[in-house]
């Protein structure tokens, strides 16, 4: 049962890096990093309390806010869903992520205190 | 030759300028019943002069005074516009003041009932010197007459309310909320380091993935647009870093726009050497 489990695991990973883009994996890796990033900042909460409870939140919801983005960011220039977003080159998607990215930096700096 | 608008200015002027001279009293009588209703005494004082034998009062009494109260040169009743009876103890100083109604022509009346009477009465009982004084905007000198002597017969209250008296009230120690409990330092430290970790796996991440720099290579001026590109959001995150320690806020949004310009023309023209770059096939 359980090297069934492991094999499709390994199965699934041999697929994805030969068959994924490399832009794609770019953007992937750098989901994973948000995303433990927003973990471990949870596990400190939980372990500490909220005690400056606005930088907890800054913190947060600058993880939960860029991983929404960069998300976003894969959607977009995957080239297999390029014929749902003709107006929107892989170009201008990045210049969005850039700009939206500067703008949620900002306001959680100001968050921050 | 006077004006009669003149005239009447002086008219006026003068009016103002009269002040009439002091009050007189007349028919001043003092009636106190008891509280079966028996008068007990009936007496008309002769002012200016006071009355003579100690006025007694015991709890239940009900003590009536009218006067009526004229201006001394005209001899016509005024209302004037202070009227109180002041009894003021003769033990401990304190002075308990009545208000007087005066009528328009100058007829008042007033009464004190012991079994309304405040408190400060009640709690001390001893004499009272009974004095009347009158007051007017209209008139130079005001009147305190002494009416006469008042036997207060109150049985002695312990615990009678004290006089208010006025002062510093008791201080008041706040006690300001107490800090928030922090975690042990070294949890915090091991935390920031936690945090660091994917970091580094992002940057192992990317490198065994394979940053793309063959653009560089082939189209020099697009990949310097792309580096300083690049560069010019390190910037302006540099820039958070720098608000968030100690720039305020107009400082910063001052910088931005400037990073912001060149991060926009920059990036504009190293995106579209990508693109262009892309269109071409050799992505």
């Amino acid at each position: 049962m359980s090297d069934k489990v492991s094999s499709a695991i390994q199965r699934l990973w041999t697929s994805y890096s030969k068959n994924t883009p490399q832009s794609l994996q770019l953007i992937d890796a750098y989901l994973v990093f948000i995303l433990f990033s927003g973990v471990f900042q949870f596990v400190h909460c939980v372990l500490v309390g909220t005690f400056p409870y606005n930088a907890f939140l800054a913190g947060f919801i600058s993880t939960v806010g860029s991983f929404v983005l960069a998300a976003n960011l894969r959607i977009q220039t995957n080239p297999d869903n390029a014929a749902e977003f003709k107006s929107i080159s892989p170009e201008r998607a990045f210049a969005d992520f850039v700009f939206c990215s500067i703008v949620l930096h900002f306001f959680v700096v100001n968050f921050i205190g | 030759k006077f004006t009669s608008w003149r005239a009447f200015l002086l008219a006026l002027l003068t009016l103002a300028l009269v002040q009439a001279e002091g009050f007189v009293l007349s028919d001043v009588k003092i009636a106190v019943t008891t509280s079966e209703s028996v008068r007990k005494l009936y007496e008309s004082i002769p002012y200016p002069s006071s009355f003579d034998k100690p006025i007694q009062l015991t709890s239940g009494d009900d003590f009536k005074m009218i006067f009526v109260v004229t201006d001394k040169q005209t001899q016509k009743g005024v209302q004037p516009h202070q009227a109180f009876l002041t009894l003021t103890s003769e033990e401990n100083g304190n002075q308990i003041p009545i208000i007087v109604r005066v009528r328009e022509n100058g007829k008042a009346k007033v009464e004190l009932d012991m079994k309304s009477a405040p408190n400060e009465l009640l709690s001390s009982p001893g004499n009272h010197s009974l004095d009347l004084i009158i007051g007017a905007f209209s008139h130079n000198d005001p009147l305190k007459y002494h009416v006469g002597t008042l036997e207060v017969d109150v049985p002695i209250q312990s615990s009678g309310p004290s006089p208010v008296v006025y002062g510093p009230k008791p201080e008041i120690h706040h006690i300001f909320r107490p800090d928030e409990k922090l975690p042990p330092i070294w949890l915090s430290y091991s935390f920031m380091a936690i945090i660091l970790i994917p970091w580094l796996f992002l940057i192992g991440a990317w490198a065994y993935i394979g940053v793309n720099v063959s653009l560089l290579a082939n189209a020099p001026e697009s990949a310097l647009m792309s580096l300083i590109f690049l560069g010019t959001l390190l910037g302006i995150e540099i820039l958070f870093y720098n608000y968030w320690t100690h720039l305020n806020i107009f400082q910063t949004l001052t910088w931005l726009a400037g990073l912001s310009i060149v991060a926009f023309i920059t990036g504009q023209k190293a995106l579209s050497g990508v693109q262009k770059w892309r269109s071409m096939g050799l992505r």
